[in-house]
């Protein structure tokens, strides 16, 4: 029988090293503060690879190759009032960011046929990023109890999540910023009106927002996962801009014997890429219609306190097959729309318990008895298709396996410190 | 000491935490709502220099027929009709009856008309109201210049087939590279099977 194996390993392993080298903070008056600071951060990714072989052969994919970066940003903040009723929080930010050596860069025909490959050597740069990120906010005391804010940030940001949609077992690559990748651009706008109630016992807020994103990065169509022979992995991307709008109502409860929250967000996220879907915008992968968070405290006497979260939201969209055929030989999925498919939603409830324990002059501890996912909701972590039969009969039957994650989970935690 | 040893424990205690979670996943088998996809026609075919036209139809099968079991019938395709012309003769293609079923795929051919070098080739596909047209060229061969068998270190039982060619100056080159164990893998209508 003809075996044919892609296994690819989602080790992407990255880390970053982040270091705050100055902040400093000046208060002209008790109304005003001004924030100066600088930050570091040094990244380093090992995208991930991938092994595959059809009967007897092996394919060589090739060697990991890293990515090294550097970032630097400089940020001013200031905060202050104008009267009575206007508090103005505005700030700007520059941020460099820095792609260097070693470093094998892949020269591309429209063919995708490497004509040169350029070699830097360690600590050359290869790519290089000024940004500017400037933000404001604006509140309005209406009365004591009730405000409105209004906001406008822009970020630029260097790291970026590339999902594998096409492959059933989800994917997600982290990649920095590169000569193809520029840094991700987002733009969000909110306004939001906000009121106390009952001495400042219950808040309550509605928010608007709208997001704009530019340079979002996608797999490619037809692209495999970590192809490192002579290819860059900035070379199986696509780039394309995104749009989130929404509206947030929070209502807090804060003082009392009962305490909690309410949080409940009604919005749309889509993507619009020219090389995918046929150029229409299709949902995100982290598109959620709903999403609704309630949490409860509630102390019933000195020793215990009693609480429980419940969460619900839309299920992530995915990309199924639409139909399979048999080309060359071999059993072939044809994609169905991008992102077309509904998870089935999420949702839980997990409780808990908490019982404190004797306190000394040294020492205080507590017991915490909790059950994560208290009706054993099976929510879904990914659908993987399988074969099952030989479509050389052809006696064959494609079947849908859903894995979940984080079953009916009872645990005990005990909580200590040292005074 | 005592700190060091709480700290020891409540290592352990995080990591029974951690295994626990990561034992508490769950496989079953699904069914999905899914929108109804209507089948298409799937063409797949070639023709050689001094070799027939060879040609498979099949149909695609939605993932709704896919779940459930397949049968011959919803991949194979009997009554296409199918021509190939080279511009001076048009021939029909004929279904390979029984037994030749390749991949649950109709394969038909035709040995009249052979491949030549530089010569253009229509090929028609009509079923159920369907048609489907294409058009190749055989390309001018390209020979091997070198070709050797290097042996990997690390395996004793493989290693790696090389081999050096020099590629025309035209854009739109692709080879396809056969290979094939001997007294092992069988070849079934010159379509290597087993490793492409």
């Amino acid at each position: 029988m003809l075996s044919n194996y892609l296994n690819i390993s989602n080790l992407c392993l990255f880390f970053i090293v982040y270091y705050e080298f100055f902040g400093l903070s000046f208060f002209p008056n008790p109304n005003h503060s001004i924030k100066f600071g600088g930050v570091l951060t040094l990244h380093r990714f090992t995208p991930g690879n991938a092994s595959a072989s059809s009967g007897d052969v092996d394919f060589n994919t090739g060697v990991r190759k890293k990515l090294r970066s550097q970032e630097i940003g400089i940020y001013l903040l200031d905060d202050f009032e104008i009267g009575n009723r206007i508090r103005i929080n505005a700030g700007l930010r520059y941020n460099y960011f820095n792609h260097i050596g070693p470093y094998d860069d892949f020269i591309k025909d429209q063919n995708n046929t490497t004509i040169d490959t350029v070699h830097y050597k360690k600590g050359k740069k290869v790519a290089d990023y000024h940004r500017l990120e400037p933000r404001i906010s604006l509140r309005y005391a209406v009365g004591l109890s009730s405000s409105f804010k209004a906001a406008f940030t822009q970020n630029y940001q260097n790291v970026h999540l590339a999902s594998f949609a096409t492959v059933s077992f989800p994917t997600d690559t982290w990649v920095p910023s590169t000569a193809r990748i520029k840094p991700q651009l987002s733009r969000q706008y909110s306004l939001g009106y906000y009121r106390n109630f009952k001495k400042n016992t219950w808040e309550t807020s509605a928010e608007l927002y709208y997001k704009n994103m530019e340079n979002l990065i996608e797999y490619k169509d037809g692209s495999l996962v970590e192809d490192n022979v002579a290819e860059n992995i900035d070379n199986s991307f696509t780039f394309g801009s995104g749009d989130s709008y929404g509206i947030e109502f929070l209502v807090k409860k804060r003082k009392g014997r009962t305490t909690g929250w309410v949080g409940y967000t009604i919005s749309k996220t889509t993507r619009s890429f020219q090389e995918l879907n046929k150029g229409q915008s299709f949902p995100s992968r982290f598109d959620r219609r709903h999403d609704l968070s309630v949490v409860v405290t509630h102390r019933v006497n000195r020793k215990w306190k009693i609480s429980g979260i419940l969460v619900y939201g839309t299920g992530n969209s995915f990309t199924i097959p639409s139909s399979f055929f048999t080309f060359d030989g071999k059993l072939v999925a044809e994609a169905g729309e991008r992102n077309g498919y509904r998870l089935p939603e999420y949702h839980r409830l997990d409780v808990s318990a908490t019982l404190k324990g004797k306190e000394s002059r040294r020492f205080s501890s507590s017991w915490t008895f909790s059950i994560f996912n208290l009706y054993n909701r099976r929510n879904p972590y990914f659908i993987s298709f399988q074969e099952d039969g030989d479509y050389f009969s052809p006696d064959l039957q494609i079947k849908a396996t859903q894995v979940s994650l984080f079953a009916f989970l009872p645990s005990v935690t005990w909580n200590f410190k040292f005074k | 000491m005592e700190s060091e040893k709480l700290k020891k424990n409540l290592l352990t205690i995080i990591g029974l935490i951690i295994a626990a979670l990561l034992l508490s996943s769950c496989e079953e088998e699904i069914s999905l709502e899914l929108p109804v996809v209507q089948e298409k026609l799937v063409i797949d075919g070639y023709i050689e220099p001094n070799g027939p036209a060879l040609v498979w139809v099949s149909r695609s099968i939605p993932f709704s027929v896919a779940s459930e079991m397949v049968v011959e019938s919803d991949l194979l395709i009997r009554d296409a009709l199918i021509t190939i012309t080279d511009g001076m003769v048009t021939d029909t293609l004929k279904q390979i009856p029984g037994g030749f079923i390749f991949g649950g795929t109709g394969l038909y051919w035709n040995y009249n008309l052979t491949g030549q070098i530089g010569q253009t080739y229509e090929l028609r596909v009509e079923h159920e109201g369907r048609v489907a047209t294409a058009t190749t060229t055989i390309p001018q061969p390209i020979a091997l210049d070198s070709i050797w068998f290097q042996t990997e270190p690390n395996f004793s039982d493989r290693g790696f087939i090389r081999g050096i060619l020099t590629d025309p100056d035209t854009i739109g080159n692709y080879y396809k590279v056969f290979s094939k164990a001997i007294n092992k893998d069988i070849i079934i209508f010159w379509k290597p099977f087993g490793t492409t």
